[in-house]
């Protein structure tokens, strides 16, 4: 079974980079990747990474005060929604 | 040749800024947030890694805050075009530049805003009682240089910014940023104009504004911005809102090794380097007979700028002396400054203008010195 990803939505690509630094730090795997067709998307660029590190992104995200537009579970290109 | 031009741009920049500029433009250079491929996300590395060491260096808490603009003059725009309406008050000084007297001339056409202007002394201190008695309930910024382009005369922007707790108050520091330690939080600061290509050590074309997280400014100009593009209507984002068009990348790059040049020697031992080449400068000038100093006459309140005249001498009979007979360089004349002359005394006569910088040295100070002794001596030919 392949391993379950998560992608997150951030606002700009300022923040993006943030949270690129911020998750580099915590040590969390990541992917930038180019926001998937179908998500509203207010940058260019979003964060992709496994489904079992979601509260450690999340909450890494929000300790520096980062605005999240949504985090979704991607079930085969279908995105459904988690936070 | 002896550069002493560095009130207008600092020159030479450190090594680490050509290598970083060549680096961007030869391995880099794409379109920074425009893109989801690896180039562009280098390009938008760059621009970030800069906007955070800035943010480093001023103490700023976010530095999203931070919006890149061409220079302290854009920047100045920005807050004070973007932050007056119709009638409104603002309180200014009698020693700005003309990046903020002309704004603010400006709107006082347009827009109809009061200007007070608080007359500094002829040696450029602002008495704080005048400044205080100048808030009217209608105020809505002061904004003032960090120190005087003309005569480096240093303004007390923590008394300030404590007087105007409920005002916003917008600080020019294109003559001290990265030359003079500077605290957006410790002295209140709600707008921080400041320029790459001075005390910061970067290339031309490169500066920003801090703008205090809950101001809200309107944007000088509108459009692409890489982000919402889905939408006509002009993003409400930090930074993007006041960053539409293609940012100045490679002045970025270079302003970011500018900006780690500088932290990793510190701000204090920059300014300490400059104050003992002041002090020098200062002494040296008081012993020669026919040479007239202005400002304070004290290292320790001014910046590495020391303006003077010589007795019979137009200013630029003696900067095409220095120029030419001696090999140093200066700025002569008014200094884009009008109404900080009319303080001193000098206009529209105008003064030589020595700017000292970090790279230069003791005995480049003694060498100016003889030559200046020399020409007061000799005349003009």
């Amino acid at each position: 079974m392949s391993v379950k990803r998560c992608t997150v939505i951030l606002y700009s690509i300022h923040n993006v980079l943030k949270a690129e630094k911020v998750l580099k730090k915590a040590n969390v795997h990541f992917d930038l990747i180019p926001v998937p067709r179908g998500l509203s998307s207010d940058c260019g660029m979003a964060v992709e990474f496994n489904h079992a590190d979601i509260k450690m992104v999340h909450d890494t995200l929000v300790g520096v005060d980062l605005d999240i537009a949504g985090i979704y579970l991607n079930e085969d290109r279908n995105y459904k929604k988690l936070i | 040749m002896i550069y002493f031009d560095n009130a207008a741009t600092t020159f030479p920049k450190p090594e680490v800024v050509y290598e970083a500029m060549k680096n961007f433009m030869s391995h880099i250079g794409a379109n920074p947030g425009r893109s989801a491929h690896k180039l562009s996300l280098n390009a938008a590395r760059v621009v970030f890694e800069t906007r955070d060491a800035i943010a480093e260096i001023f103490n700023v808490p976010d530095s999203k805050q931070i919006v890149f603009t061409s220079n302290a003059t854009e920047s100045l725009n920005l807050g004070i075009q973007g932050l007056l309406s119709e009638g409104d008050h603002v309180i200014t000084t009698s020693m700005e530049h003309n990046s903020v007297m002309r704004p603010l001339r400006y709107l006082e056409g347009s827009r109809g805003i009061q200007i007070t202007v608080v007359n500094c002394s002829s040696e450029g201190e602002l008495d704080l009682d005048s400044l205080r008695s100048s808030i009217r309930g209608d105020t809505k910024l002061i904004v003032i240089n960090h120190a005087s382009n003309v005569i480096g005369t240093i303004l007390p922007i923590e008394e300030i910014g404590n007087i105007s707790k409920d005002i916003p108050f917008m600080v020019d520091a294109a003559q001290t940023a990265g030359a003079y330690p500077i605290d957006v939080e410790r002295s209140n600061i709600d707008l921080l104009a400041f320029t790459g290509h001075k005390g910061l050590l970067g290339p031309t074309g490169s500066g920003g504004l801090y703008i205090r997280e809950g101001l809200d400014l309107k944007p000088l100009k509108f459009g692409g911005t890489g982000s919402n593009s889905e939408r006509e209507e002009q993003p409400d984002l930090f930074p993007d809102k006041y960053e539409s068009g293609t940012l100045n990348t490679v002045g970025i790059a270079g302003l970011g090794a500018a900006v780690k040049f500088i932290m990793e020697r510190g701000v204090d031992r920059i300014r300490s380097h400059e104050v003992d080449l002041t002090k020098r400068m200062l002494s040296g000038l008081g012993d020669i007979e026919g040479v007239t100093i202005y400002g304070t006459r004290d290292a320790d309140k001014q910046t590495a700028t020391v303006s003077i005249n010589i007795d019979g001498l137009e200013p630029s009979q003696v900067g095409y002396l220095l120029d030419r007979e001696f090999d140093i360089m200066t700025r002569v004349g008014l200094h884009c400054s009008p109404a900080a002359h009319k303080t001193i005394g000098m206009l529209p006569k105008g003064t030589i203008r020595l700017g000292m910088g970090y790279f230069n040295t003791a005995d480049q100070v003694d060498f100016a010195l003889n030559a200046i002794h020399r020409i007061v001596r000799k005349g003009v030919k």
